[in-house]
């Protein structure tokens, strides 16, 4: 009874925190207007908190997780295709002329977005009802070794290219500048 | 009193958790910059940490592997991205993505935002299906939309712009917090406030679902993960003792179809439904007084890095 408080607790608390976001963006951010959104929600959080530790007090088993299971051959097989079909034609956006032209990234990520996230639901769709049986967990050793080698010789030499040719400067150069569109100023 | 020693026991961190809370302290050793609102600018940023922590959080001491992909693809008209691709080759064929499970930051918030006690969302055929995800955002916001205006001499790092939430976390909430960085606010807009309603509802799913970030969306985890068949440090499954009877599988709260496949974050849950412990960890186990030395050695790098990066600036 607690869980199920502290889950619709904590799905209000989510609604609410977007909600003032939302709220703040038509209003205009401020330092001040923040801290009213964040005092508003102290009332829900203490509520949080109080059902989290009463939670804690009421110790229940976590859930049971499926065994593997497979659709018959033929509807994996379709599956399979739908997904592969899917991916192909969220691929081709973006090998298509006439996309990504401009500088209008929110205009070009949104038309992106509109064509990719149908093709990408369907074949999770596809994915989902295919399903994968369990497989054997004594896989064959096989030969990593030479694997291995080819990969650290292929590492040794980018990192050493890269130092030579400025990458690490660059990395550098980034890292020490705020990096405006990663925290949302655009 | 013995109730207490026996709950309190019962919930005394794992050396896991300790090592993930070492490597969260390590990479954002720069604590005063938490204290005077500024990021660090260090030489040491240009090496790149193994996880997601991003470069404007005001603790940050090194560079994020995936906005430094992102960048380097976007110049890749100018110079071809060699160093960040070999750095990413190193990370992945030495731990692989023993990273997810022992060295992301994100990580480890998901993991402490999971023991909220709320009734949780197990695994399943759905979630196996999502878990494709993050390589489709993978291709398209980390490769293919920088490199598509890298062509046009225009840098856009997709992912860091319109998902990542550890910038949001530590780089939006780290700086705006302090009264200094005020003026941010001026700026914020469509953006931010996008992304920071993706922040809260990833945050509140990984309540309910374990690690949704990593399993769904994390393209750095989908990069570690192509490494899983080579990758020297992580879990194995010793084939003569194994009998297949799936406690690993039943017992991993990740989506894996076999131990050590490129879902796996080598978390070692799985250790202990094993019945005839047939999986171990990849190498040889070093003997105490190796693993104490490791961990006075750990301790000291720590403890430098500390006093090292909150030097007082002249």
């Amino acid at each position: 009874m607690v869980r199920a408080l502290l889950a619709v607790q904590t799905a209000l608390l989510a609604g609410l925190l977007c909600a003032e976001t939302i709220g703040l963006c038509a209003v205009g951010f401020s330092r001040e207007g923040a801290a009213a959104s964040l005092r508003a929600l102290l009332a829900p959080a203490l509520l949080w908190g109080a059902l989290a530790v009463a939670g804690w007090m009421c110790p229940e088993p976590l859930p049971g997780y499926l065994r593997g299971r497979a659709a018959p051959k033929r509807v994996r097989r379709a599956c399979d295709l739908t997904a592969a079909l899917c991916a192909i034609l969220s691929a081709g956006y973006f090998f298509v002329g006439g996309h990504f032209a401009s500088w209008d990234l929110d205009r070009e990520t949104g038309r992106m977005l509109r064509w990719v996230v149908p093709w990408t639901a369907v074949a999770m769709i596809a994915l989902a009802v295919r399903g994968s049986a369990p497989v054997s967990q004594k896989r064959a050793g096989g030969r990593k070794l030479p694997a291995r080698i080819a990969v650290g010789l292929l590492a040794a030499g980018l990192l050493t290219w890269g130092a030579m040719n400025g990458g690490a400067r660059d990395v550098w150069m980034k890292a020490v500048n705020i990096c405006t569109e990663c925290i949302g100023l655009g | 009193m013995k109730k207490i020693r026996n709950w309190l026991r019962s919930r005394r961190p794992t050396k896991r958790r300790l090592i993930q809370l070492y490597a969260a302290l390590l990479y954002n050793a720069h604590l005063k910059g938490f204290a005077d609102g500024r990021i660090y600018t260090g030489l040491s940023k240009a090496l790149c940490v193994p996880g997601l922590n991003c470069y404007s959080c005001p603790g940050a001491v090194g560079a994020c592997p995936l906005g430094a992909l992102q960048n380097a693809l976007a110049a890749s008209a100018v110079r071809a991205p060699a160093y960040i691709l070999g750095v990413l080759a190193l990370f992945g064929l030495t731990l692989g993505r023993t990273i997810c499970g022992f060295l992301c930051p994100m990580g480890l918030i998901q993991e402490l935002l999971y023991k909220v006690p709320t009734p949780k969302l197990g695994k399943s055929r759905v979630t196996r299906a999502l878990s494709w995800l993050k390589y489709g955002i993978l291709a398209a916001f980390v490769i293919l939309i920088p490199l598509i205006y890298a062509a046009q001499r225009f840098p856009v790092p997709a992912f860091c712009k319109y998902i990542c939430p550890a910038g949001t976390l530590e780089g939006a909430v780290g700086l705006l917090a302090h009264p200094d960085n005020a003026g941010f606010f001026g700026m914020l807009g469509a953006l931010f406030t996008r992304k920071l309603v993706l922040l809260i509802l990833i945050l509140t799913a990984c309540v309910f679902v374990f690690r949704a970030f990593c399993r769904f969306f994390c393209p750095l985890g989908a990069i570690y993960g192509l490494f899983s068949r080579i990758a020297l440090l992580g879990v194995r499954v010793d084939a003569e003792k194994c009998v297949d009877c799936g406690n690993c599988v039943g017992a991993c709260r990740m989506d894996v179809r076999r131990v050590g496949d490129r879902e796996c974050i080598h978390c070692g849950a799985c250790m202990s439904g094993c019945p005839t412990g047939a999986i171990r960890w990849k190498g040889r186990r070093p003997g105490r007084r190796a693993r104490m030395a490791i961990g006075i050695a750990a301790a000291a790098v720590l403890a430098a890095a500390l006093a090292f990066f909150n030097l007082p600036t002249a």
